[in-house]
């Protein structure tokens, strides 16, 4: 363990959304704990996976982390500074050095304008380039980077192919050599063939240029392939956090237990054989979830104290914490 | 004798584009009591075969050219529309990924549920209730009586995935096409969902043909597997002929490209190139350009099919001794 800090520290964030009723009268129903009491950090050069079904939040967490979503309470410190209390001037400066890719590339791509401009913008806002012809070498040089033909750059979003768009998502992140880029669901819209071929670009740019990534996906096979360290959320919460390998070892919640043995294997034997831990019921409602343990009303070891009290967060090991009142030595 | 046996399928979509040729010569036959799990990536033809076999298409855009479909001594491709009707979410049932898209969300689960006995069965309304209440609690819907005149909306995914599971019940389908009916769900809903399809085919003797894109999900379920790459079957195999013994390049590399929860420090295999546009000019093997074992032969001509047993066959100039020979 270094005592150096690390590039990103995320202190009990939080994101609540009001939920309203229709219409310009609607009254509140209370609100909507997207994100609660979230913490972890994250060296540089590393990746955090994040996992966990729809709603539990995983993609509210990355956005607030990035400054979509104004923090309902809690930090994030990046490179010491707190984001939180930045503005201006130095706010802009900062945003150089983290950056976002989304799931739907062409939801995130402007239809408008082509790949050249696309690249070139944020070299632009952030004067990165000092003439226009060093802005072409550097667009080019990219382009070549994530495996685009530069003959591509004068053409626009919708003349490429769902694998393609992410790869010039990937070069404009990669654009302003930021420290840490925010990825969510990078690759869960395509096909498999295309999706490794975006897995290992990612993969071979972290060793290339040192990026860290907090990578969102509900897909726990993608995760656990990127990972070092991974976090798993449960409606707005944390139950896990561990190094990968030691979370695919030994999984201590009862939540990631199930998780990771609904995952269907590519394995007909093993598949046949495999003792599913299969959960009770769906996700309850993020408007009113379960007090105390988030958990309970879907785990198949609760008992008294889970409806009492919030569970206390445990540490198995050095870097492996689970919220959960029972033991871990079951 | 199969049960449903499909032979040359060819179905084709006129466009302005040009011609689609979605399934290119499709044949598989599925076994009473059998689950045929059927794979392949986004425009494979995987879906428009099976929407062909039902006559779910539109037509035009879509032409079948060719083929036969035998389901009790019946060309499914040829029958009149109202014989196929009455087939249809009869004998043969079908699941989609997107339940929400086949149930009315106008009317109670209960209208719909009970429609099908009235109308084809010609079961008084009561009976009729009764039954879809006592479907509902085999597919593990819990307070089934209350559940059934809610609307769609107020139900789940995997709830609504089940109300679909309890129609085919209801009427005793002989056959349950899913076409990903997982693919929307969570995991944990997910495994939920498959393990119901897996106790019902085993409970009722009911076959399944499970079209996904998802390698895992047909592993644990299916007995069979065809494999689908633009339009075309490539291999067809049992389970583990499939999983253990993959012989076509693209299954191999399918395999190779996916990311395990069972192993660490695994080197992902990707690849390389894209699918080819649908309305491209077909000639040769159409993995030709993506295959890391093509050779000059691969881009002409008909591709031929390699035999390894009865069971286990692919498409590919690459034979066995070939394939041993580059091994060594």
């Amino acid at each position: 363990m270094t005592t150096k800090e690390p590039l990103l520290r995320v202190v009990n964030l939080q994101k609540f959304f009001p939920a309203r009723r229709a219409g310009f009268f609607g009254h509140s129903r209370g609100t909507i704990q997207a994100v609660n009491k979230v913490s972890f950090t994250l060296n540089a050069g590393e990746t955090l996976g994040i996992v966990g079904e729809s709603g539990c939040g995983k993609s509210t967490l990355g956005r607030t982390i990035m400054g979509l979503y104004k923090p309902s309470g809690g930090k994030v410190f990046f490179r010491h500074k707190d984001l939180g209390s930045l503005a201006g001037a130095e706010q802009i400066a900062m945003r150089r050095h983290y950056q976002m890719i989304f799931q739907d590339p062409y939801a995130s791509l402007n239809p408008r304008m082509n790949i050249y401009d696309i690249i070139a913008e944020p070299l632009r806002t952030h004067r990165l380039a000092a003439s226009p012809f060093e802005l072409s070498l550097k667009i080019r040089e990219l382009m070549d980077r994530v495996g685009l033909p530069a003959t591509m750059a004068r053409r626009h979003p919708h003349e490429f192919s769902g694998g393609q768009r992410q790869r010039i998502a990937i070069a404009r992140a990669i654009a302003i050599k930021p420290s840490l880029i925010i990825c969510d669901e990078p690759v869960s819209a395509l096909d498999v063939s295309i999706q490794a071929q975006i897995i290992n670009l990612l993969q071979e740019l972290q060793r290339e240029l040192g990026v860290a990534y907090v990578f969102i996906s509900h897909d726990i096979g993608v995760v656990r392939h990127v990972s070092h360290r991974i976090l798993v959320m449960y409606l707005g919460g944390v139950m896990e956090q561990a190094a990968t390998e030691q979370l695919f070892t030994a999984a201590a919640h009862p939540y990631t237990q199930a998780l990771l043995s609904a995952v269907p294997l590519p394995d007909p034997r093993r598949e046949r054989q495999r003792q599913r831990i299969i959960l009770r019921g769906d996700l309850p409602s993020s408007l009113n979830p379960p007090k105390a343990c988030l958990f309970q009303s879907r785990c198949p070891h609760a008992f008294e104290p889970c409806g009492k009290t919030p569970p206390p967060l445990d540490t198995i090991t050095p870097g492996h914490t689970f919220a959960c009142h029972l033991p871990h030595s079951r | 004798m199969p049960l449903l046996q499909v032979e040359d399928l060819r179905v084709f979509f006129h466009t302005y584009a040009g011609v689609i040729r979605a399934v290119d010569g499709l044949s598989f036959s599925l076994e009473p009591g059998q689950c045929l799990g059927v794979v392949g990536e986004s425009g494979s033809g995987k879906s428009a075969a099976m929407m062909a076999l039902l006559g779910l298409l539109p037509q035009p855009p879509a032409k079948i050219h060719g083929g036969r479909a035998l389901f009790h001594h019946q060309d499914l491709l040829c029958l009149p529309k109202r014989e196929l009707r009455k087939i249809r979410g009869n004998k043969i049932a079908m699941i989609f990924q997107d339940p929400m898209t086949s149930l009315n969300p106008y009317l109670r689960i209960s209208t719909q549920m009970t429609e099908i006995l009235t109308t084809h069965e010609g079961v008084s309304t009561k009976n009729a209730l009764s039954r879809a209440i006592a479907a509902l609690e085999q597919v593990g819907i819990a307070d089934a009586s209350r559940a059934i005149v809610q609307y769609p909306h107020q139900f789940s995914g995997g709830m609504r995935q089940r109300v679909m599971i309890a129609m085919a019940l209801l009427t005793k389908a002989e056959i349950i096409i899913a076409d990903e009916p997982t693919t929307a769900l969570d995991v944990t809903i997910q495994a939920q969902i498959i393990e119901l399809l897996r106790s019902l085919q085993q409970r009722y003797g009911l076959s399944l043909i499970l079209v996904t894109h998802d390698l895992g999900v047909v592993a644990g379920i299916s007995d069979h597997i065809l494999v689908m790459y633009n339009g075309r079957l490539v291999e067809r195999g049992t389970v583990e002929d499939i999983f253990y013994r993959p012989s076509h390049p693209y299954t191999e590399g399918l395999l190779q490209a996916l990311p395990r929860v069972d192993q660490q420090h695994q080197h992902l295999y990707a690849i390389p190139g894209a699918p080819p546009l649908p309305t491209a000019q077909r000639q040769g093997c159409s993995f030709a350009p993506r295959c890391p074992q093509v050779m000059p032969m691969c881009y002409e001509g008909e591709v031929p099919w390699v035999a390894i047993n009865q069971q286990h066959q692919y498409l590919c100039h690459l034979t066995t001794e070939l394939k041993e020979g580059a091994a060594r």
